[in-house]
């Protein structure tokens, strides 16, 4: 703050101004004509879904990319060829969602090392260091180690280290990027009261996220993005919930939940009764019928995750027994449960779900090579690539071959990749973790419609996630999460989407 | 589509399009070849020469497709060619210890068929050995199988006490020694099985298709029901079987076995892998890739040995390292440009 | 205390010195003078290969064409002393035997900082370039008539050590050069910010890219170290053996590797210490030329390595998991405090 009275800038012009910025990779635009004004002391929000280009803007105003067009103003001069160098020296710091912090080094050296970037330090100070560290985790209010490894700690901890990273010199610009995303609830709200403490203190921030409410209570100010260019801003007073969806996916979701066809008999398929996991959740005791699709759904940490890996076998139950059409079965590994019908879409599809430089019918394929196989395991390439074409069509993947490596597509198209994999072990039970996370709207529709088709014809569906929209559209019936127990269970058509957040969220308090 | 030549142009312009590293080396293999040919068709195209060419080939060319089975998985084996003598050592030793004396005869078939037998199987344990270093103790493979090596290694120098065993049976030769029709050497045809074998694994079986995809992601893998540990054990398995098969045809040839008997392919081996279009990060790869790059390889070498531009036989050191380089390039820029395309 | 006690290196020092104290109580000879006087200059080069190769690893990278670079720099650099007209002295020969190295070095840094090669497979390449250039261009000969300075260095001595038996022993001065190399790589990488960098590389090297370390600059810089370094270690090598002989360093680089790994550097880069790389270094000496002092003979030393290094790989994989999986836990813990409060 200081320094803008000394040179006698007026605080409300911008701290950064980017005027008509494109970007392009490999010849598709990932930004298009943005322009953007930053001024000092005030909390921005930066929201799009995933693919609309947040991410490369960040990396603009960060200097890790160079704009193909258009102009960066720092400060009130034009900045060419800006590198990460420089704009950590002007101010400007990002904490990404991976927080980039170094897990073999010290907790002070992670924590001082922008500072002594851009003192363009030669030989090192392990004094200097040290105390430079103390004072940025004074400065938030936090104690850690400071000689400790940081591989050794925990997320929050990690993040909580990038953010002193990040204030530990004078940063007058900072842009987090979603970084709620591993946080519990109560670790959320201590990270808001940080930013709004920086906040306080002159630090303008951006803030990326695509989770509404965080934003709506954070933020003065909100930038919306769609398909590369700016499609809404100002100041959030002006927004309301219903407009920011509406900007973001540039329609209006219609909410159609789904119901068990009247008149079927639907058997009892999965059945599990008290069963615990130290760590995970304890004494859990539900079950699921043929047709039905159960939400389960709960903050991070409420032990959803872990209950759908405990139903897949990736982690194993301590006590309690899982029930398959009325016979016991035991879940010891993934083979298990698939040998048992139950599939799994996991929460990160990119690490969990595809062979990225593989084909698509390989990737397809990959769950019933034992079945495609004859006696000394010979495969006709023939089988395999009739089999996944079926599957393509009837998912509507599109897609040029099956022959394709799988990075070529889409996030959507992806995930249709994975689900198709699942399906075509015909399994009784499908078990998806955030399903529609990262997919643009089109083949989230086509996603949700599919789930909901299984379910008519017959398959047990249970749908974890955090994402009320999608667990209200999708399921009949719907089980609450906290501290690794089911706190309450309601029927879909007794609640609607407000009242299930809040139900969520105010257990929590 | 039906007919089978369209077919067969299909499979050559997908696999081509898919690997423009094969094409880059059947470039180069075939280029090469007629420029020799036409170059000095008297002692090149002689029946000694391509002999000559069919007899150095097969060893490192096994050692080659053992390497590629533990790269398409995303990791290495520094193993091969200590357990490929290791395999041979203990065979040879059985064999000196239970062969007949006399000399003549066929008293020894039996023998060299039961040492053949122990060497695939040590080759096979030793293999196993690596995989469950990997797969289960989780030692990043190049650890593993550096200290694997040492260990292999070692086992064959208390054995030998260094030296090199000599005087195997006669029948043993047989491999390394005998050409078919009076022309093809045997242990070529024995490189061509293993390299047709090794194909069949990878493109038509299941287990094969399951390596490639471990090879990609192995979490995903183990998130699609893939008992990615078995695989992994059963691919560095396979490494080890081949090594043994590559120590056998080297010390039938030789009739005599030792601890340091073809350690140069060790390394070798790696470059060949990668220049055959292996990707070191695993995932990818194709024996056809492996095979014309170790073809490409001996007929540049002994190309350049005739034109006599290699007063010694390093040079085709020098040769192969520029060609990996060049390559590593050429498709660098490739990629790029495919990629500005998308 | 506990610190100490979770570090890798402290289960290796202590290891050690039981094998010096086991080998020491059944033969004497193993601490006397004599043997450790050998022992000291028998690490010499390999002293000086492993500082080179640490700081490689660390980074994140590999590089196996070291013995190829020392081999090749060091023998033109010999050749032009030998049959040149003008003969040179001590400093110059290191110097240009280092430039080469440099120079060789840096090729390799070339292609792995701007292409973004593995560092494997390029140096798999050069190591087969530099021996190709050696043996086709500057043949295979040993060159054994040397510069009068050259053996005159190699027999200058710090001290001589005379025991009670009247045995004197030289201790070289060359010693100095290794114990050099181990205090500027120490101070590099623990106090310049460029060798914290390294470490960062190691670490992470998107977020070293993040925080604003031009990375391809120092991986072109580390490699050119490393062969600058391994050109000092045939320069050493060859004052040792008083003879330029091409093919007595082929295959060291798996040796060098795993006196590094034994010294606690993590393969796969950003662990390491220089103190971990000295216990590495006495280990595989030890190990190397002892255990005939207790009657083991030496065709065993192989094979006793490569199970110390083994169980030494097992150990660091298996507290790896532990690691991994109480991280897990420490956030599972916390997510649970947290749940438990507030259902109160």
């Amino acid at each position: 703050m200081k320094e803008y009275m000394k040179e006698g800038v007026r605080t409300d012009s911008p701290f950064i101004r980017l005027s008509n910025i494109s970007k392009s990779f490999a010849g598709i635009k990932a930004l298009n004509g943005i322009d953007l004004e930053i001024k000092p002391g005030r909390i921005y929000c930066l929201m799009g879904e995933n693919g609309c280009g947040k991410s490369t803007l960040i990396k603009i105003i960060s200097g890790v990319y160079a704009p193909d067009e258009g102009e960066i103003e720092l400060d009130g001069k034009i900045m060419k060829h800006m590198t990460p160098k420089e704009a950590m020296k002007k101010g400007i710091e990002v904490i990404y969602q991976d927080f980039s912090v170094f897990p073999n080094l010290t907790v002070a050296e992670n924590i001082s090392m922008n500072t002594e970037m851009t003192r363009k330090t030669k030989i090192v100070n392990w004094k200097r260091i040290h105390s430079q560290a103390q004072l940025a985790m004074d400065k938030l209010g936090i104690a850690l180690p400071l000689d400790e490894t940081v591989e050794h700690l925990s997320v929050a901890n990690r993040q909580l280290i990038a953010i002193s990273r990040a204030i530990s010199h004078d940063a007058k610009l900072l842009i987090m990027d979603e970084p709620t995303t591993a946080l519990t609830k109560c670790e959320v709200d201590a990270l808001f009261e940080i930013v709004k403490r920086l906040n306080e203190s002159g630090i303008s921030i951006i803030f990326v996220s695509h989770k509404l409410d965080e934003v709506m209570q954070l933020s003065q100010e909100i930038v919306i993005m769609r398909n590369g260019e700016k499609v809404a801003d100002g100041n959030m007073t002006d927004f309301t919930k219903d407009k920011i969806i509406y900007y973001m996916t540039g329609r209006k979701l219609t909410n159609t939940s789904y119901r068990i066809p009247q008149n079927v008999n639907s058997k009892i398929t999965l059945e599990v009764k008290h069963i615990t996991q130290k760590g995970g959740f304890s004494d859990i005791s539900f079950s699921i019928k043929e047709n039905e699709i159960v939400g389960i759904t709960g903050l991070l940490g409420s032990g959803r995750t872990a209950l759908a890996n405990a139903l897949f076998g990736i982690s194993r139950i301590d006590s309690g027994e899982i029930l398959l059409d009325g016979k016991r079965i035991r879940l010891r590994n993934v083979r298990n449960a698939v040998l048992n019908g139950i599939a799994y879409v996991p929460e990160d599809r990119l690490t969990e779900g595809l062979f990225l430089n593989q084909p698509i019918n390989q990737n397809i394929a990959v769950t019933v090579l034992d079945k495609l196989s004859n006696k000394i395991g010979l495969v006709k390439s023939a089988s395999i690539r009739n089999m996944s074409l079926e599957w393509i069509k009837r998912l509507h993947v599109k897609t040029e071959s099956d022959e394709l490596s799988v990075h070529f597509l889409s996030g959507g198209n992806q995930q249709k990749v994975v689900l198709a994999k699942w399906l075509a072990i015909n399994p009784k039970i499908l078990i998806l973790n955030g399903p529609t996370v990262g997919v643009d709207i089109g083949a989230k529709t086509d996603i949700i419609e599919m789930i909901k088709s299984l379910a008519r014809e017959g398959m047990s569906i249970i749908l974890v996630s955090d994402d009320v929209s999608e667990i209200m559209m999708c399921c009949n019936r719907i089980m609450i999460m906290r501290s690794g127990r089911i706190t309450e269970e309601v029927m879909a058509e007794n609640i609607n989407e407000t009242e299930l957040y809040n139900k969520i969220r105010v257990q929590e308090e | 589509m039906n007919n089978p030549r369209e077919k067969v142009k299909l499979f050559w312009s997908n696999s081509l399009k898919k690997n423009s590293q094969l094409y880059i080396l059947i470039n180069i293999f075939f280029g090469f070849f007629i420029l020799m040919s036409v170059l000095m068709p008297g002692t090149f195209l002689s029946r000694g020469t391509m002999q000559s060419m069919m007899i150095q080939l097969p060893e490192f060319g096994i050692y080659a497709l053992a390497m590629m089975f533990a790269m398409i998985l995303g990791g290495i084996d520094l193993s091969i060619v200590s357990i490929g003598n290791l395999s041979s050592i203990i065979a040879s030793q059985f064999m000196l210890n239970h062969m007949v004396t006399h000399m003549g005869g066929t008293g020894n078939v039996k023998i060299v068929v039961m040492g053949i037998c122990i060497a695939l199987t040590v080759g096979a344990a030793c293999g196993f050995f690596n995989g469950f270093s990997v797969a289960v103790i989780e030692i990043p493979p190049m650890l593993a199988t550096l200290a694997s090596m040492s260990i292999f290694n070692g086992i064959s120098t208390v054995l030998t006490k260094g030296a090199s065993l000599q005087g195997l049976p006669e029948e043993y030769s047989v491999i390394g020694g005998k050409n078919l029709f009076g022309i093809i050497p045997m242990i070529i045809i024995i490189f061509l099985a293993i390299a047709l074998l090794a194909y069949f694994v990878q493109k038509h079986t299941k287990l094969g298709m399951k390596m490639f995809l471990i090879g990609s992601n192995v979490k995903a893998a183990e998130f699609s029901g893939i008992n990615h540990n078995l695989i992994i054990i059963a691919a560095y398995t396979f490494s080890g079987l081949l090594s043994a098969i590559a120590g056998i045809v080297l010390t039938s040839r030789s009739m005599s076995a030792k601890m340091d008997y073809g350690l140069i392919y060790q390394l070798q081996a790696i470059l060949a892998v990668v220049l055959g279009g292996v990707n070191p990060k695993g995932g990818s790869g194709n024996v056809w890739g492996v095979v014309m790059a170790v073809l490409s390889l001996q007929v540049l070498s002994t190309g350049l040995n005739i034109l006599n531009l290699a007063p010694t036989s390093y040079v085709k050191n020098l040769i192969w390292g520029l060609l990996l380089i060049s390559v590593l390039v050429i498709n660098y820029y490739a990629d790029r440009k495919k990629k500005s395309i998308r | 205390m506990k610190k100490i006690l979770a570090k890798n290196e402290f289960y290796l020092f202590v290891i050690l010195l039981m094998i010096c104290l086991l080998i020491g109580s059944m033969n004497p000879v193993f601490f006397s003078l004599g043997n450790m006087v050998d022992l000291l200059r028998a690490a010499v080069p390999y002293g000086i290969f492993a500082a080179g190769i640490m700081i490689v690893i660390v980074s994140g990278g590999i590089d196996i064409s070291f013995p190829a670079i020392a081999t090749l720099s060091t023998y033109v650099t010999l050749l032009l002393f030998v049959n040149g007209s003008y003969e040179g002295n001590i400093v110059l020969f290191f110097l240009l035997s280092c430039s080469i190295g440099l120079i060789l070095g840096l090729v390799n840094g070339f292609f792995i900082a701007v292409f973004d090669f593995p560092p494997l497979i390029v140096t798999l390449a050069t190591q087969s370039i530099y021996y190709g250039i050696q043996y086709t261009f500057f043949g295979s000969k040993r060159l054994t008539f040397l510069p009068e300075y050259i053996n005159s260095f190699s027999k200058a001595d710090l001290f001589t050590a005379v025991d009670e038996n009247g045995m004197s022993y030289i201790f070289p001065k060359y010693f100095f050069i290794v114990v050099f190399v181990f205090l500027l790589a120490f101070l590099v990488l623990r106090f310049t910010f460029m060798g914290r960098g390294i470490f960062a590389i190691g670490g992470s090297k998107s977020s070293a890219i993040r925080v604003g370390f031009n990375v391809k600059l120092l991986q072109f810089l580390i490699y050119g170290a490393s062969g600058t370094i391994a050109a000092l270690g045939g320069a050493v090598y060859t004052i040792m053996i008083r003879q330029g002989n091409p093919a007595s360093l082929i295959g060291l680089e798996m040796t060098i590797i795993s006196i590094v790994v034994l010294g606690g550097i993590e393969i796969n880069g950003g662990k390491g210490s220089i103190f971990g790389l000295v216990l590495g270094l006495a280990f595989f000496m030890v190990i190397n030329n002892s255990l005939i002092l207790v009657g083991i003979s030496s065709y065993w030393k192989t094979f006793v390595l490569g199970i110390a290094m083994y169980l030494y790989a097992a150990v660091i994989a298996y507290k790896r998991k532990m690691r991994n999986k109480q991280v897990h836990e420490i956030d599972m813990q916390a997510l649970q405090k947290e749940g438990g409060k507030v259902s109160e």
